[in-house]
């Protein structure tokens, strides 16, 4: 785990994840975040091919005490890889739900690599990953466009090492797994046919994060799921043809319910094509190298007499209203027995 | 005395560092040193070589149980070592100058062990000394203290007001980009060095970072400018519109942010010196955050003159 080689840290955002998919040569896909886990959240999604459980902890993984369900240590129909750098985590994350999952179309690379690695073990299938120079080119090229900023430790991290960790869920074969690279193998959690697993799984992961609750945890939960506007787009067209037949036998002014549901999806769609739109921009911009801009909205400060001298001034009042407010937080937190700063960085 | 041909029990390549005056902070020394420890007529000394000049400058002795060799805790990077006495509040501090860090805990162990149990029979160390063979075989450190300038060092001093040290001007990256010849690792374990000396109980760090002064608020103004938007449309990315608009729009992205408080890091890191001098700033620009900003008006007021 020690060994983070040449893999950048990269943010956890959905953006970022459906870039990354793409960026592997899989398409037809987008990655959602969730923020629950009720059943109409999870229907709405449908297909789901798999679930990223994203938490940062401190200390011991209180799973590993108790009520777990069964390690499977040879099972060929399930692709797991143990997790060998820290920095991979969420790009082997999205491999452990792509390469299990019977109906995504892997594309070439992908594809070539599942054959490459099906009779390694699952610590060589770690190794290969972190080791595979297109899967980690993709993964880098959305990192931020500082070069500095792996040599460095995020400031507001400074104190303590900040630990990230990642669970999949999804379905192999009929059964619901939980893929976890720190884990021995994949656990199962037992038969869920068809898309039943999504019912199994929220409890799962609700009584997960029970069990860390008020140790100071971030969540976050992301759903691989297919193209949203392809979705929406055969929605459309399966209810055009439903309005079609249904006006043809009751006359023109039949069918006001699918003509509304029409009406909501063409409206969906635009909304994900701005959402997209929106991501697209915030991964140039994750992308781009704004040093020299920066400097050049100094130098015009500097250039207007007396600019910047008092807006450094505003700043370091700023800095030390921060500095004190983080004390009592600390201060705060440590007597709720709590831990350190949110960082939104993931691995 | 002790015969010449004696064998040290222990050596390892190690700095200075003194405390400033009337703080708690200590800076290292760049002075290539040697420790090494010796028993002479029964007692233990440890000492200190000035490794350019050869002279002995520290010579300590040590009685059993009574000194302890340990990492600051404050110093991140784990490579300034304290030299405490049990018996007195005396405290020496050192900085390790081993190329490798890989030994660094044998080091302090096997110092440890040696103070403790000096009646030992040698025989007990011999594995860990073929360890410290190791460290000494290691390509020999014309180590980071090879570039001279003690200045290099004034970034890694916790600067208690605002204002850096106005003599501090050299950075650890201008120094190396002024023909040193530092090693990739040299430099790295210089920054790690730079990153991890202060001690904060006393040492108040402004904390200013970019993020605190280019607000969105602070942007707008200068965009009713327009010989300044266009200075600054050539720095946006390609796909952006040139507009004023885009501009604040930019400056509002949680990218940008995200970007200052990098830049932030790196500038206080010290090591941003080389970078900096594309823009034609002075060597002070590497020195932190208030250097930067103070490089940047000396800068402005050149131009208008």
């Amino acid at each position: 785990m020690s060994d983070t080689g040449n893999w950048c840290l990269i943010e956890s955002d959905p953006g970022v994840f459906t870039g990354l998919i793409k960026g592997i040569g899989v398409q037809g896909l987008q990655v959602e975040e969730i923020y629950s886990i009720d059943k109409e959240t999870l229907e709405d999604l449908k297909p789901v091919h798999g679930l990223i459980f994203l938490f940062k902890w401190q200390g011991r993984d209180p799973a590993s005490a108790t009520n777990q369900a069964p390690i499977e240590y040879e099972n060929p129909d399930v692709f797991f890889a143990q997790q060998v750098i820290t920095n991979a985590c969420a790009t082997q994350a999205i491999l452990s739900i792509l390469l299990n999952s019977r109906t995504i179309e892997l594309g070439e690379e992908l594809t070539n690599f599942k054959a490459f690695v099906s009779d390694f073990p699952a610590e060589i299938k770690g190794h290969a990953i972190s080791n595979s120079e297109v899967i980690r080119a993709v993964h880098n090229s959305f990192s931020r466009s500082d070069p500095f900023i792996n040599e460095m430790s995020d400031p507001t991290s400074k104190e303590k090492e900040d630990l990230f960790h990642f669970i999949a869920y999804t379905p192999i074969n009929g059964c619901l797994y939980e893929l976890d690279g720190l884990q021995e193998g994949p656990r199962n959690h037992g038969p869920a046919p068809g898309d039943s697993w999504l019912e199994k799984v929220g409890p799962i992961i609700q009584e997960r994060m029970a069990r860390y609750e008020g140790g100071e945890i971030r969540f976050n939960l992301m759903a691989v799921v297919d193209d949203r506007i392809k979705v929406y787009q055969e929605k459309v067209a399966t209810h055009e043809e439903q309005l079609k037949a249904l006006q043809e036998k009751e006359g023109p002014e039949a069918g006001a319910w699918l003509k509304g549901e029409i009406e909501n999806l063409r409206g969906d769609i635009v909304k994900e094509e701005g959402k997209r739109e929106k991501q697209a921009r915030e991964n140039k911009l994750r992308r781009h190298n704004f040093i020299p801009l920066i400097y050049e909205i100094l130098k015009g400060l500097a250039q207007e007499e007396g600019r910047l001298e008092g807006l450094v001034e505003e700043g370091r009042t700023r800095a030390k209203a921060e500095t004190e407010s983080a004390k009592q937080r600390k201060a705060a937190s440590a007597a709720a027995g709590g831990g350190s700063e949110d960082v939104d960085m993931y691995e | 005395m002790a015969s010449a041909t004696k064998l040290p029990l222990l050596e390892f390549k190690a700095g200075r560092c003194f405390r400033t005056t009337g703080t708690d902070t200590v800076k290292p020394d760049p002075t290539k040193g040697l420790v090494y420890l010796e028993e002479e007529d029964g007692l233990m000394h440890f000492f200190w070589k000035n490794r350019t000049s050869g002279e002995i400058e520290d010579d300590l002795i040590l009685f059993p149980g009574d000194a302890e060799l340990v990492a600051v805790p404050q110093c991140t990077t784990g490579r300034v070592v304290m030299l405490q006495f049990k018996s007195s509040s005396q405290k020496l501090f050192y900085w390790l100058q081993e190329v490798s860090t890989a030994r660094d805990q044998i080091i302090l162990q096997h110092v440890n062990s040696l103070i403790h149990s000096q009646e030992d029979e040698e025989e007990e160390y011999l594995d860990e000394d073929a360890a410290m063979g190791d460290v000494e075989a290691a390509p020999a450190s014309e180590s980071v203290s090879a570039i001279a300038p003690s200045a290099a060092f004034a970034p890694a001093a916790p600067v208690s007001t605002s204002t850096t040290n106005p003599t501090s001007t050299a950075s650890a990256g201008a120094a190396a980009a002024g023909g040193s010849s530092l090693t990739a690792q040299q430099m790295d374990q210089l920054r790690h060095l730079l990153g991890g000396l202060q001690v904060p109980q006393t040492a108040q760090r402004s904390n200013l970072r970019l993020d605190h002064i280019l607000t969105p608020g602070a942007v707008a103004p200068l965009l009713n400018n327009p010989e300044i938007c266009a200075a600054l449309f050539p720095h946006l990315p390609e796909s952006s519109e040139r507009t004023p608009e885009e501009i604040q729009a930019i400056v509002r992205t949680p990218q940008f942010s995200q970007a200052l408080v990098s830049l932030s890091t790196a500038l206080e890191s010290g090591q941003l010196g080389p970078l900096l001098r594309q823009f034609g700033l002075g060597p002070n620009a590497g020195n932190g955050v208030e250097g930067f900003l103070s490089a940047i008006q000396e800068q402005a007021k050149k131009d208008k003159k």
